[in-house]
């Protein structure tokens, strides 16, 4: 019990700065300039190309050239264009659907909160979701709706609601025992308070990490429903619906994947080291 | 144990039930009439009515719905609707080849996630760990399609050692099966085993960081010895959690890798299944896949008591 | 990491402990053991010992030795280096410490300087350790069998499995461990606090070691177990020879085991001699403060001159029962609980854990309703209008002064918190009161922006003692106040306590398993076990004439600071 007693650290306890400490380490640095990069590229494509994405020209399957800087694809499309355009579609899409499943899941695992009914309702309704992993939910919408942009909007959303959701009900679960919260209680706080003043700021913490492991997520639902034909119709570019057509090419025009590959991947890996820093920084 | 049973069946039966529900209105949710796509664009209302009746789509839709549960009861799953032949049929041909898939998946997820997992939390400092986190993290950053069409061009175009796809069955000619298993497996399990490694790598930092550790380590255990006998037991539980969602994502990624390898498994049918709108196929499969799940999650909560001794006793 | 080197006053400080330590050990041995002949041999040697984490010093320039079968306690309070130094002997110093100057001799060979693998064929068998928290120092997926026969096999000298299963089942047996044969497959959650520190002391001794050192052994124990583990070290180092070394912040578990004394403050030693000398005539002056703080069982209630209860009690309860869990496995808590607190009045209500105080405590502040009989707040019972006068005018005041204040705010948020929630005063008023109140417990108001981790154990104690005044209450309920804090905090804390108490006439509720404290502080005292009150009475007539068995136990379970029983030295044996 006297161990409790450590010396007292005089460091400065506020919350925003472990984020920013650990977004401020090579790992988290690295993460910001990949994304930064692609979403600055995807922001600026009026300004960066004059091309239509969807005009098909005499060339296809040309290799990079000054006119067609990462080539063209198989319909003769500049694939700058193409790529640019695809990364402004895909950001949309996954920034618009993540933060709607986020809200959604925390939504639930605060009602879950409230009453023992409604949390043993919430998790089976998060069971259900999580019944169908991910592509075979992609499958069961797309089966309702058809291909097309809102099917890929509401599958990441879905997929989305029971990971956030469980992450917050489990922190909440287990911020609410501590002392500091029964505290709040004695103290006159209403139930209400007690959640939304004292747990939920000391239980959001690893839904900080969620959300940029959900963002790289969305960028793999979105490519893989592009790849079984499921996703955002054609001849709008996506990251997903360019790389997908290209994997036909790979062997004979590689430089076809390049560009849509590159993009992916630095998103996804920038994500996910934000991920680990934002972790990091968090648990120091 | 079965007091534990006991406890999470209902629940687990519950989900089952719920999800059967919502398959079946989802599907009947569908714009537009499946008896008039079959029937064809020249059909006459009467030709249609036929088929609905047929069908069994003139019924009322909780009567369909407790038809449809009658007949996955009995087995017998009736006729498709646009792929032909019986339902029954059509998912035995391909449940052979998807479970042989998911299975060697499983498999391999373990064999690659279990060292990389152990290296990763004790060679942190070392080069290997780094070798080991670089490689999680790019399995974790390409899209496993991609991962499957470079590791096409790798083994089969370029070095020839392997077949860019198809299946053999495992009866007629084993090494020739395992030969076409060999790519589209692992490709189906790289991001599973580095989602797992990563979890093992994670678990067994906190176990090491634990005061029983320090006991260990203060009674003169090696540190190898502390690392696979003492952390890895504290860590195995949540991993076991993690490896029993894995098992859901393998059985959705199959989808995925069937149709890069042409691997003739259930993939390609609810594909097909969805983009033609054959009901009974769709709904069917889809159930089983809950219940693969269910069923998973079912027997994850009972090696995680098993693991865990302090949840037995509860 | 840079090796800071010691200031140079340090090394001659240590020369000098050393010098002082060493005569007086020899001269004690040679009269603690006159048919020895030749004085024992000296089996750990510490020489200028000196521990640095990330720049700063933890340790510096310890020096002792210790001879083969004696007995040596490490006292001090938090921060003063004593874990470390313990930890620092064994060589197994959390991430970022590191041994920067100095040797840790063991029969002639330094362990500072020996290789990893060198220093690991040495622990556990040579020199073993027993750690503070018994809960979490047992691996809990592995069966107390396979721990004992994993420290049995590290060292290779059991080759056959049955003859190591043998070992330790002989090895709980002789900790103490009731139907040892039968217990090696259970796993530690299924043995209690005081078992679970047996089991952690069979490990250490599952070699041999010469040298024991224990960290905080019994601090996370009640007082009766904390007496029968003390009892067993002292039962095998006279048995077994095995040299003891205990760290503790308790000058009275130290009284009751070792022979000679360290008092280590800020990472050096201040004082150093027999426990008797010391105890007795203390030279340094930290010496001296320490003892005084300690909290004697000898010395009489003064919470008479502090104020006059009331005659009309403020609190009633009667008949209290609390029960969890389901109907066919329920436990009782509360089992017919009765108690009266006056206004001005302080009671003292001992007991140990699972005795149920911690629920009547919680019962009072309704943060769970009790499953039977009524407690009356001001005449109106609760449930029928006693209770929403009693949510603001009782109050609660936690232990742990770390975990019950909310990380993310800062001491002014957490102090207006029950302002806020009861309705009290405009922001304006709020602020005004916070920093009154802060000022009242003896904090800075202009630290009001500060997060409680900017604060020390003790102010933190103020934050939430100037949290449960907020909405002025008449009662206050105080759970184990001042059992996580250093004694010479504590003494500060009991003042503020009663300073409060006399200037606002408040009625405090003292909840506490420190029998001392508890009898300096109270008007009465009460006595929990087993969920009833055993017994009830003035502060000064239940210590010094208990008419409960339980209370005579406990009271003879309080570790006291005259050092009567010195263990003698004995030479080695192995069991």
């Amino acid at each position: 019990m006297t161990a409790l007693a450590a010396p007292a650290r005089a460091l400065p306890a506020r919350a925003r700065n472990r984020y920013l400490a650990g977004l401020l380490t090579g790992r988290g640095l690295t993460g910001l300039a990949l994304v930064g990069t692609v979403a600055l590229a995807g922001l600026l494509a009026p300004l960066l190309t004059g091309q239509d994405p969807d005009a098909q020209g005499p060339l296809a399957l040309a290799g990079p050239s000054a006119a067609h800087p990462f080539g063209t694809d198989d319909l003769g499309r500049d694939l700058f264009s193409r790529v640019l355009h695809g990364i402004t579609t895909d950001l949309a899409l996954i920034l618009s659907a993540v933060p709607v499943g986020a809200l959604a899941g925390c939504s639930l695992a605060l009602l879950a909160a409230g009453h023992r009914w409604a949390d043993t309702a919430v998790q089976r309704v998060f069971d259900l979701v999580l019944a169908f992993p991910g592509l075979i939910l992609a499958l069961a919408v797309t089966a309702v709706l058809g291909p097309g942009r809102w099917p890929v909007f509401i599958v990441i959303a879905l997929a989305e609601i029971p990971l956030f959701g469980r992450q917050l009900r489990s922190g909440i679960l287990v911020q609410r025992e501590r002392e500091y919260a029964l505290a709040a209680r004695v103290g006159g706080a209403s139930q209400r308070r007690v959640l939304l003043r004292h747990v939920l700021p000391n239980a959001v913490d690893p839904l900080i990490v969620q959300a940029a492991v959900a963002l790289s997520v969305g960028v793999f639902i979105e490519g893989a429903m592009s790849f079984l034909g499921l996703g955002v119709r054609p001849p709008e570019p996506t990251l997903g619906s360019i790389l997908s057509q290209s994997v036909g090419y790979l062997a004979t025009r590689p430089t076809f994947a390049a560009a849509p590959l590159a993009a992916t991947t630095a998103l996804v890996l920038g994500f996910t080291l934000i991920a680990e820093a934002l972790n990091r920084g968090i648990r120091r | 144990m079965r007091t534990f049973l006991l406890k999470r069946l209902p629940s687990a039966l519950l989900v089952l039930l719920l999800a059967s529900f919502l398959v079946f209105l989802i599907l009947r949710l569908i714009p537009g009439d499946p008896a008039t796509s079959l029937a064809g664009p020249d059909a006459g209302p009467a030709a249609v009515s036929a088929i609905r009746a047929q069908l069994g789509l003139d019924r009322p839709l909780f009567g369909q719905y407790l038809h449809w549960l009658g007949q996955l009861l009995t087995g017998d799953l009736g006729p498709s609707y646009a792929i032909g032949g019986q339902v029954a049929d059509l998912i035995t041909d391909g449940l052979g080849a998807t479970a042989q898939l998911t299975a060697a998946a499983l498999l391999l997820v373990v064999l690659i996630a279990l060292p990389l997992g152990v290296l990763g939390a004790t060679a942190r400092r070392r080069p290997v760990g780094a070798a080991v986190r670089a490689f999680t993290t790019a399995v974790l950053a390409v899209p496993p399609f991609v991962t499957g069409v470079l590791l096409v061009l790798l083994f089969a175009v370029t070095l020839g050692l392997l077949p860019a796809g198809g299946h053999e069955s495992l009866l007629d000619a084993p090494d020739l099966a395992l030969q076409y298993l060999l790519l589209p497996a692992v490709c189906l399990a790289l991001p599973s085993a580095a989602v797992l490694a990563r979890y093992l790598t994670d678990g067994i930092e906190r176990a090491l960081a634990e005061d029983y550790v320090r006991t260990a380590t203060a009674v003169g255990v090696s540190r190898r010895r502390i690392v696979w006998r003492h952390a890895l037991p504290n860590a195995l539980p949540s991993a076991v959690t993690v490896l029993g969602l894995q098992i859901g994502h393998l059985v959705a990624g199959a989808v995925l890798v069937e149709r890069i390898f042409a691997w003739p498994g259930l993939g390609q049918l609810v594909e097909q299944g969805v983009l033609r709108r054959d009901y009974p196929v769709v709904q069917d499969l889809l159930l089983l896949i809950v219940a693969v799940y269910v069923t998973v999650q079912l027997l994850t909560d009972l090696v995680y008591a098993w693991l865990d001794p302090r949840i037995r006793w509860e | 990491m840079t090796a800071s080197t010691p200031p140079p006053s340090a090394t001659t400080a240590t020369a000098a402990t050393t010098a002082a330590a060493t005569p007086a050990a020899a001269a004690a041995a040679a009269a603690g053991h006159p048919g020895a002949g030749a004085p024992p041999r000296t089996v750990l040697k510490v020489t200028d010992l000196t521990v640095g984490f990330d720049g700063t010093t933890a340790v510096d320039g310890v020096g002792f030795e210790l001879a083969a079968g004696d007995t040596l306690g490490l006292v001090g309070e938090s921060g003063s280096g004593k874990s470390t130094t313990a930890l620092a002997l064994l060589r197994m110093l959390p991430a970022g410490g590191r041994i920067t100057g100095g040797s840790v001799e063991l029969d002639g060979q330094d362990l500072a300087a020996l290789p990893e693998p060198a220093l690991r064929a040495l622990r556990g068998r040579r020199i073993a350790m027993v750690f503070q928290d018994p809960m979490s120092s047992l691996n809990p997926v592995l069966t107390v069998g396979r721990q004992l026969d994993e420290a049995l096999r590290a060292h290779g000298a059991h080759p056959d499995r049955r003859e190591r299963a043998a070992r330790a089942v002989e090895l709980l047996d002789l900790v103490g461990i009731p139907d040892a044969a039968g217990r090696l497959r259970d796993h530690p959650h299924r043995f209690s606090g005081g078992q679970r520190q047996r089991i952690m002391i069979a490990l250490a001794l599952a070699n041999d070691a010469e040298v024991l050192v224990a960290d905080e052994p019994t601090t996370a124990l009640d007082p009766t177990v904390q007496r029968q583990i003390l009892d067993l070290l002292t039962r095998i180092n006279r048995r077994t020879g095995t040299a003891l070394v205990v760290i503790s912040h308790d000058l009275g578990v130290i009284a009751r085991t070792c022979r000679r004394l360290l008092v280590m403050r800020h990472g050096k030693v201040v004082e150093s001699g027999t426990t008797a000398e010391l105890l007795g005539a203390p030279q340094h002056p930290y010496t001296r403060q320490l003892l005084a703080a300690v909290p004697r069982l000898e010395t009489p209630s003064g919470a008479a001159a502090n104020s006059v209860p009331g005659p009309e009690p403020l609190l009633t309860v009667t008949g209290l029962r609390k029960t969890y869990g389901s109907r066919r496995r329920a436990v009782t808590a509360l089992d017919g609980v009765d108690l009266e607190l006056h206004p001005g009045e302080t009671l003292g209500l001992v007991g140990e854990s699972g005795s149920g105080k911690s629920t009547l405590a919680r019962a009072l502040v309704q943060v769970h309703a009790p499953s039977g009989g009524a407690i009356r707040f001001r005449g109106e019972e609760f449930g029928r209008g006693g209770e929403r006068t009693a949510r603001r005018e009782v109050q609660l005041v936690f232990q742990d002064p770390y975990s019950s204040l909310n990380p993310r705010m800062t001491a002014g948020q957490i102090v207006a918190e029950p302002l806020i929630a009861h309705g009290l005063g405009d922001r304006a008023a709020r602020a005004k009161r916070v920093a009154e109140l802060l000022e009242q417990v003896g904090l800075d108001p202009a630290s009001a922006d500060r997060h409680p981790r900017a604060f020390s154990g003790g102010q933190r104690q103020r934050i939430g003692i100037a949290r449960a005044l907020a909405p002025e209450p008449s009662v206050l309920i105080c759970d184990e106040p001042v059992s996580a804090l250093d004694v010479s905090v504590q003494a500060q804390v009991l003042d503020l306590l009663a300073r409060l108490q006399r200037d606002l006439g408040l009625a405090i509720l003292f909840i506490a398993h420190d029998l001392a404290v508890v009898r300096q502080v109270s008007h009465r005292i009460a006595v929990l076990h087993g969920g009833r009150i055993v017994e009830t009475g003035p502060a000064d007539r239940v210590v010094t004439a208990p008419e409960h068995p339980y209370t005579a136990e406990l009271l003879a379970a309080v570790p006291r600071l005259d050092p009567a029983p010195v263990p003698a030295l004995t030479s080695r044996s192995t069991v």
